[in-house]
């Protein structure tokens, strides 16, 4: 007796409760519920707690879980997001189906999405024949509890806490990719920006994919039955390269048949391992009590899944619930029970391509059927569940032309390329050079992209452009070269491409030390690096070498900075460094100095010139045999032999190799110029690109063109100008063989080479013995003399 | 009267041997002072002729011996100069000045050729001070590092070591002491050239002279340079002299060796 008053006060409570509407808006006609207070297309009722009670609406009515707890009723294809906060379909005032979804949502076509006729439980274009409807009342506690998915019918018992036949678990799956979970919403702001991301792809159809996604799914699930396993997809973000496991969870006997992994992969679905029978879940059927939780049902399932594999389903399928752990979503209602099996699989893949601008989009899609039009075809299957990748573009700093980047051979001896610029951007052309040697004379590049060039019988080096349309990480780039033998070697470097290459290297931002230095961090800027020398500088020097630098080119800075560190190139100087000697007391080299770190830094350490140029002239022409010439033409130049130009005025020109090809290979010879030697060659950047071994010395200024990068031999000079024409270049130099200079410099290499990318040294020298000083040990050197009279 | 007759004839006998003594003397003075200058003229005409004979060793590269009085042509003047690559055990540089260096052919140098000699070497090796002698050369102006260079003529740089007792060079691998065992062998690919080049920060540093011993037994430095011994004899007093003069091998200017920007 007490349980009947209990019981009855209990439900003249929720009634009153149930009849106070949280906003109601203008019902010109109610179609809905025992509380009259449906929908009629631009209306929407808010209720605190179940309050629809009565027999559902003839069309469109159903209601969907707000966060808060309350319900709102509104009528068919209102939902473009499952995700509060809901919305209409109906442009205000608007009647009948809402603007954007066409002839593709009828209930007709078989939308696999909309489920027929009755698509996503309403009723489309056309509507069901009189005395039917597709519309359940599933949560309505009490009320209209069945719904029989995709078809219309005649409502099923509504009637308040009659219990309602067993419902059939409905399969469904849940599908998540790498990546940082996120919500559409988040997704489409990371993703969308550039080149139409998903804004563009949302076909209505695919709206109603997310419409009818995992509420609907999972809320028919929690009350022990629900609607019909449509499609359902998750968000994820990464940066420009994702690997990990897409995971599949199948749900109440989810038969997964197809799977597509956005990339490459489309068949069969890997083989899913069997978790654990589901507990049961639902509740009894009929009345408000016999609270159940879906919460609870999937902690039971997640434990395991947890314990068996490591995974972590229980958040996303409750994000995708858009639970908090302490909601009830609904009380058993309708009956049943939810059964089934969990089994679950992984797939491996690697996203890292984008579509040539800032994102890429990838979609990973499971179903049951047969995917028949591809993963966006609304008409593929009927039960599925996907899930998203966008990518950003990569920011990372990878050269191809680095020795880190090869994959397999690369031996320039045979087969090898190198790129221009090493870091190629999407949509800009990129200059391929492809080399070989010892007969390997056929060329096929494959680019990575697809793309693949063949070059049978091709000179070498073979400078072929290419435009990468998508930029991305992890591009193999192979090259094949063969020769008439069929012997085959191959290269294979790994590429990035970048969005863009102007600043892809996310330096940090130099800040001040806030305590308690006064002075600056280094400020990283152009530099200078050496190899295999000494090194000493009559001033200060500013060369702060940047962390994470990368080599000047990959075939002459190969000197290591590090011992044990072959691809750190971070230092100033490389390889077998000696000593730095700078007249200065403060230096600072930045990343590194050398392996050795030898340094005399002193402000009053004055370079003893035992020998400069002038004084070498006086030595060749008191001690050496040497040649008097009037101008570098090549038949003035000897081999072996010291030439002495006193050019009036005193200086020379030199614009091509007229010089070193008089000279010939192994052979060497010293010019002596009393003048200023400028070097300003008409049609190419390398000065002596054969190096051949020519020692220059200068009694004046060497006057460098900004366009030459390029300089082989020995220089020897007063001063040097390192871009005579210009204030400053972005235009590197390298000298190979040796410069040193017998005064302080009016400018040093980095004052004037800047290159564009910081990483790389604006300037680098290298010390080249065998190739520049052997030839001519007998023409650059002095002898030493030990005098003694053995009797008085 | 007769007494004083004998008296007269007395004093002039006496004044007759006196000034016949003092001539005689003058005579034999005269003829020795013509004796000493024909030797010094002699020697200086042999001095000048062992320095022909330098000379011409200096331009003749492929000289063994030279005859002196053949180039000369002079009837009075003859000798030899030889020229003798000599191998030591032991080589000490000349005088290297601050911010100098000094190159050590370890497998050696081929004057006529011009080359340096091909060849390994796997010898311990030590590097002494010969100069400053001083053992608290570091407290004063005499203070100074080496920095030892080993050089492969086929591969280029393949080795660095700092002497740097002082200290006053920054860091300190690689860094050996003076006299400390330096062993070639660990050196790869074999080094052909050694380069020692004197840093002292002291504007009134004097220089340095360092020993370089080979310190495998028995084994001894190709030669480091020409020894040219010059011997020559002038006139009749055949007065000899003799010159002596080492010219190293070619040495790389370490302003045209070390870098600078």
């Amino acid at each position: 007796m007490k349980g009947i008053v209990l019981c009855f006060i209990s439900l003249t409570f929720l009634f009153l409760l149930s009849s106070i509407p949280v906003q109601a808006q203008s019902c010109t006609s109610t179609v809905c519920y025992k509380d009259g207070c449906g929908p009629d297309g631009n209306t929407q009722y808010e209720y605190t707690q179940r309050t629809c009670t009565g027999a559902p609406g003839p069309l469109g009515a159903c209601a969907y879980s707000l966060q808060s707890g309350a319900y709102r009723a509104y009528r068919t294809y209102t939902t473009l997001n499952q995700n509060t906060p809901l919305g209409w379909g109906c442009g205000a005032g608007q009647c009948g189906d809402p603007a954007g979804f066409g002839v593709e949502d009828s209930c007709s076509g078989g939308n696999p999405l909309e489920g027929g006729e009755c698509a996503g439980g309403f009723p489309r274009a056309g509507g069901c024949p009189a005395g039917q409807y597709c519309q359940g009342c599933d949560m309505y506690a009490g009320e209209c509890c069945n719904f029989v998915p995709g078809a219309c019918q005649v409502v099923l018992g509504c009637s308040g806490g009659s219990p309602t036949p067993t419902p059939t678990p409905q399969p469904s799956c849940t599908l998540s990719c790498p990546g940082t979970e996120v919500s559409e919403s988040e997704f489409n702001n990371a993703t969308g920006g550039a080149g139409g991301g998903l804004g563009q792809r949302n076909t209505p159809s695919e709206k109603g994919v997310v419409a009818g996604a995992s509420s609907s799914r999972l809320l028919a699930q929690g009350v022990g039955g629900g609607l019909p396993g449509t499609t359902t997809t998750q968000y994820y973000l990464g940066e420009s390269v994702l690997s990990g496991n897409i995971t599949f969870l199948g749900e109440s006997g989810f038969t997964c048949q197809e799977f597509v992994d956005g990339i490459l992969y489309q068949g069969p679905c890997p083989s899913p391992t069997l978790i654990t029978p589901t507990p049961p879940g639902g509740g009894g059927g009929g009345a408000i009590g016999g609270v159940t939780t879906v919460r609870d049902s999937f902690d039971a399932g997640s434990f395991f899944l947890k314990l068996l594999s490591n995974l972590s389903f229980f958040k996303p399928i409750r994000d995708v619930l858009g639970l908090s752990t302490s909601q009830t979503l609904v009380q058993g209602v309708g009956g049943g029970e939810e059964s089934g099996s969990l089994s679950t699989w992984q797939h491996p893949v690697t996203y890292e391509y984008l579509d040539g601008s800032n994102t890429k989009v990838y979609t990973a899609l499971a179903s049951s059927g047969e995917i028949i039009g591809g993963i966006d075809d609304p008409k593929s299957n009927s039960q599925s569940c996907s899930c998203k990748v966008g990518l950003s573009c990569p920011l990372s700093v990878t050269d191809i032309n680095d020795p880190g980047s090869i994959v397999e051979g690369c031996d320039d001896q045979y087969c090898d390329f190198s790129v221009d610029p090493s870091r190629p951007q999407a949509g800009i052309p990129a200059q391929f050079t492809l080399m070989n040697n010892n007969g390997f004379r056929n060329f096929t590049i494959d680019y990575g992209d697809g793309q693949t060039e063949s070059y049978p019988n091709a000179e070498s080096p073979l400078i072929v452009p290419h435009i990468y349309a998508n930029a991305g990480a992890g591009q193999q780039i192979s090259l094949t070269c063969s020769n008439p033998g069929g012997n085959i070697k191959t290269c294979v470097r790994r590429a990035t491409i970048y969005c863009d290459n102007t600043d892809p290297y996310n330096l940090p931002t130099p800040t001040l030390s806030p305590t308690p230095s006064p002075s600056p961090s280094p400020t990283p800027g152009p530099w200078l690096k050496l190899k295999d020398t000494s090194f000493t500088i009559r001033s200060s020097i500013n060369n702060v070498v940047p962390a994470g630098a990368t080599q000047y080119d990959d075939t002459s800075d190969t000197g290591v900075c590090r011992v044990n560190e072959p691809t750190n190139y971070a230092c100033f100087s490389s390889g077998e460094t000696g000593s730095a000697i700078v007249k200065s007391d403060a230096v600072d080299f930045g990343a590194g100095l050398s392996q050795r770190d030898w340094l005399r830094k002193d402000a009053n350490y004055v370079i003893n010139t035992l020998l400069t140029p002038s004084s070498f002239i006086s030595y060749v022409k008191a001690r050496k045999d040497y040649a008097t010439i009037t101008s570098l033409t090549q038949d003035q130049i000897q081999s072996n032999m010291i030439h002495l130009l006193q050019p009036d005025p005193p200086i020379v020109i030199i614009t091509d190799d007229t010089v070193p090809d008089a000279i010939p290979a192994g052979a060497g010879a010293v010019i002596i110029i009393d003048g200023d030697l400028v070097i300003d060659l008409a049609s190419s950047d390398t000065f002596n690109a054969a190096n051949k071994a020519i020692a220059f010395v200068i009694n004046g200024t060497l006057e460098i063109s900004s366009q030459v990068t390029e300089l082989n031999g020995i220089f020897i000079a007063n001063d040097v100008n390192y871009a005579f024409d210009a204030a400053a270049t972005s235009n590197p130099l390298k000298i190979n063989g040796n410069i040193s200079l017998s005064q302080s410099p009016t400018q040093q290499c980095n004052d004037v080479r800047q290159r564009i990318d910081p990483l790389k040294p604006s300037c680098f020298f290298t010390f080249d013995f065998v190739n520049q000083y052997v030839p001519v040990i007998d023409l650059l050197s002095t002898r030493t003399y030990d005098w003694s009279e053995l009797t008085p | 009267m007769k007494n004083q007759a004998g008296q007269v004839l007395l004093i002039v006998i006496l004044l007759s041997t006196v000034l016949l003594t003092v001539g005689l003397s003058l005579i034999d003075i005269t003829a020795l002072d013509n004796k000493v200058t024909k030797i010094q003229e002699d020697a200086s005409k042999a001095r000048a002729a062992a320095e022909a004979g330098i000379e011409a060793a200096l331009n003749d590269v492929s000289a063994e011996s030279i005859d002196i009085g053949q180039i000369l042509a002079d009837s009075t003047i003859s000798g030899t100069t030889t020229i003798e690559l000599i191998e030591e055990n032991a080589f000490t540089t000349p005088i290297i000045s601050k911010d100098g260096q000094f190159t050590f052919y370890l497998t050696g140098y081929n004057p006529q050729t011009k080359t340096i000699t091909a060849g390994t070497v796997d010898d311990d090796m030590t590097i002494e001070r010969v100069l400053p002698t001083s053992a608290g050369y570091c407290s004063g102006d005499q203070a100074f590092a080496v920095e030892v260079t080993f050089i492969s003529a086929s591969t280029g740089v393949v080795g660095r070591y700092m002497i740097d007792e002082c200290p006053l060079i920054e860091g300190s691998t690689d860094e050996y002491a003076f006299g400390a065992i330096i062993p070639t062998s660990s050196i790869s690919p074999e080094p052909n050239v050694m380069i020692m080049r004197v840093i002292a920060p002291s504007n009134d540093f004097d220089g340095a002279r360092l020993r370089i011993t080979n310190s495998t037994e028995g084994a001894q430095w190709p030669a480091q340079g020409r020894t040219i011994i010059a011997t020559a004899q002038a006139g009749a007093s055949n007065v000899t002299k003799k010159i002596k003069l080492f010219q190293s091998f070619p040495q790389f200017p370490a302003e045209f060796f070390v870098t600078s920007n």
